[in-house]
């Protein structure tokens, strides 16, 4: 009997769950009809938005990949003093509300910042550019990528690396070909989080580069603006912004999945030659 | 030749040795685990730096701290089976046997990496994925990676652990003949000294961080120089302290009770008593005082399994003891648990080592 109101306990939790996270979510598309998602894309503020989250949020991917992949490796692999500190302090932007990241970047790149000379002289313009956004959106999403991947990479079984070193493979060639297969799903895990949390990005933006039409406004920051205005209109762009964003989490993964069998595939090829 | 002198700090304990093995003359390191074996094998891989120490492979300085000298792990090119045999999971079973022949120009690895499997017996295999074999399958891929990359010297850290006895049997004759054909330099490390005899026909024993002992396995079956080493052997071992007998016998007193007698001359003092298994004989419990000097502690039966065509009985004495009698000597006693018997030995089967 026990075992009953446990079972009964869980499935009513789980349902209450189920029903609080997806009711919103399917509200916005029972309350935006097919015809004004359509129109909504006719827009020129709602298509610009859309057009700039989908560049900036790609670009930043790109960066946190390109630079996060290595150093969460170096942090997965290798103890030395100060690592857990290290470790800390990447993870800091998370808990950083989003308001207080953008004011820490003017802080930092702002023209009166502590780099700004540097960047002015870099004839770099940061602030209320599109450049800018994607600082933003590189600020706040890199922790969940370089998370995920320090996680992964730390599942990956070192003495895969011993084997491939002494089958003739250097550190390099090791990582490229037997270290990253193997934490391919982690990473694009990895990956998909960032992706969303960049895709969602408002407040840094907002302070960080501000909102112009097509320069540095963004999906979220055209939904906001849209909802003093319209609602329909901003409702329709949110449910444009949730379709494209969940669209993107499951082609990663999609992609990931493929790219994980075709690397293996590609080592065989190799030798067949 | 591969000749290694190492010394490198490990958590509890220093690695200090010293070895120098000829091709087509395996060594096998035996000691318990944490002795430090999987570090000796990890450093002449080149995998870890020890903190001092020389390494020569065929004329070729792997390693040499005072000089500064320190290949990585891809030039010096070790075949190294590792414990779990870690095969790459992402990769094919072709993939990881052809993943060591970049020395090959790229056309012939396809030939290569073929021949290996059929060597190997593993060509059906060749598209599964490592996840979908047994352990035995498992254990031919590794071999086959390790030797396909045509290595300077064979590194096996465990090679049979991971089988199941009735695979280990086959596996062991096989790796043998793997080994001698390799005709590389080559060291094993295992935990277990049955299956270093199989293998090599030289045994150094590790124990913590340093060689205690090296020989032909049987040579330290019979001359082992500690307990420890008797023990690692398959002795049973007795602690107890020794004196000098008048008549030039020495005399232990069993710790928990009993005495015993042995033809070693050993220091007076602590000391471990070995003997092997198949030297104890058991007879029944208070029989009569027969033969001079033998050995006679009373025990209580606590288990009896037979193993192929002998009876391992466990005693409970003071000390636990085994004995490997007949079954005929198990139906005759009507050995079984509980029963009361008299464990009896020879001096001259007693080993014994200062402790």
């Amino acid at each position: 009997m026990r075992a009953g109101w446990f079972a009964v306990l869980l499935a009513g939790a789980l349902a209450l769950a189920l029903v609080f996270l997806t009711l919103p979510i399917a509200a916005i598309f029972l309350e935006a009809g097919p015809g004004e998602l359509w129109s909504s894309l006719g827009e020129p503020q709602a298509l610009d938005a859309l057009k700039l989250s989908l560049t900036t949020s790609a670009i930043a991917l790109a960066l946190i990949v390109v630079v996060g992949t290595p150093a969460a490796y170096l942090l997965a692999t290798r103890s030395f003093r100060g690592r857990e500190l290290l470790v800390t302090l990447v993870e800091l932007p998370l808990v950083v509300p989003p308001a207080v990241a953008g004011i820490a970047l003017l802080a930092a790149f702002g023209p009166e910042g502590l780099l700004g000379a540097a960047v002015a002289d870099a004839g770099l313009q940061l602030v209320f550019t599109t450049a800018g956004v994607v600082v933003a959106l590189t600020f706040v999403a890199s922790p969940f990528y370089l998370r995920a991947a320090q996680a992964a990479f730390e599942a990956v079984d070192p003495s895969w690396v011993g084997a491939a070193r002494t089958l003739g493979a250097s550190e390099s060639r090791a990582f490229v070909t037997v270290v990253v297969p193997a934490a391919l799903p982690g990473l694009a895990t990895g990956a998909a989080l960032a992706w969303g949390r960049a895709l969602g990005e408002f407040g840094a933006t907002l302070v960080f580069a501000g909102s112009f039409q097509g320069v540095t406004q963004t999906a979220p920051l055209a939904i906001v603006e849209l909802f003093g205005s319209d609602f329909d209109a901003a409702l329709a762009l949110s449910a444009v912004l949730v379709a494209v964003s969940a669209a993107l989490l499951v082609a990663v993964k999609l992609v990931a999945a493929r790219a994980g069998t075709g690397l293996a595939g590609r080592g065989a090829g190799d030798a067949r030659g | 030749m591969l000749e290694a002198e190492l010394g490198t700090g490990l958590r509890d304990f220093r690695l200090e040795l010293s070895l120098a093995v000829e091709a087509g003359r395996p060594l096998a390191i035996v000691g318990p685990s944490g002795a430090g074996k999987s570090s000796v094998l990890r450093a002449i891989a080149g995998l870890a730096a020890p903190e001092r120490g020389s390494i020569r492979c065929s004329g070729r300085v792997w390693l040499d701290t005072a000089g500064g000298a320190n290949l990585p792990p891809e030039r010096r090119r070790c075949g190294y089976v590792f414990q779990d045999y870690a095969l790459f999971e992402s990769m094919s079973v072709r993939g990881n046997v052809a993943y060591g022949l970049g020395r090959l120009p790229r056309r012939e690895r396809g030939a290569e990496a073929e021949r290996m499997l059929d060597r190997f017996g593993i060509r059906a295999l060749a598209d599964a994925r490592p996840a979908e074999l047994s352990g035995g399958e498992r254990q031919r891929v590794a071999l086959a990676r390790a030797l396909a990359s045509r290595p300077t010297a064979l590194l096996l850290d465990e090679p049979l652990a991971a089988l199941d006895a009735v695979t280990r049997t086959a596996a062991g004759a096989q790796l043998r003949r793997i080994i001698d054909e390799a005709a590389v330099p080559t060291v094993l490390v295992t935990h277990d000294f049955a299956e270093a005899i199989t293998l090599v026909e030289k045994v150094a024993v590790l124990e913590e961080g340093r060689i205690v002992q090296r020989g032909r396995p049987e040579e330290l079956a019979a001359e082992p120089v500690s307990g420890f080493v008797a023990e690692l052997t398959g002795s049973v071992v007795l602690a107890g302290v020794a004196r000098m007998r008048p008549d030039g016998l020495s005399e232990v007193l069993v710790e928990g009770g009993g005495v015993l007698t042995s033809t070693d001359e050993a220091p007076e003092g602590p000391v471990c008593a070995a003997v092997h298994p198949w030297e104890i004989a058991i007879e029944p419990a208070g029989s009569a005082e027969h033969g001079s000097q033998r050995n006679r502690l009373e025990a209580t039966v606590r288990s009896v399994a037979r193993i192929g065509n002998r009876v391992r009985v466990g005693l409970d004495t003071p000390q636990p003891l085994v004995a490997e009698v007949t079954p005929q000597a198990r139906e005759q006693l009507g050995l079984a648990p509980g029963v009361a018997v008299t464990a009896v030995w020879k001096a001259a089967a007693t080993r014994l080592t200062p402790r």
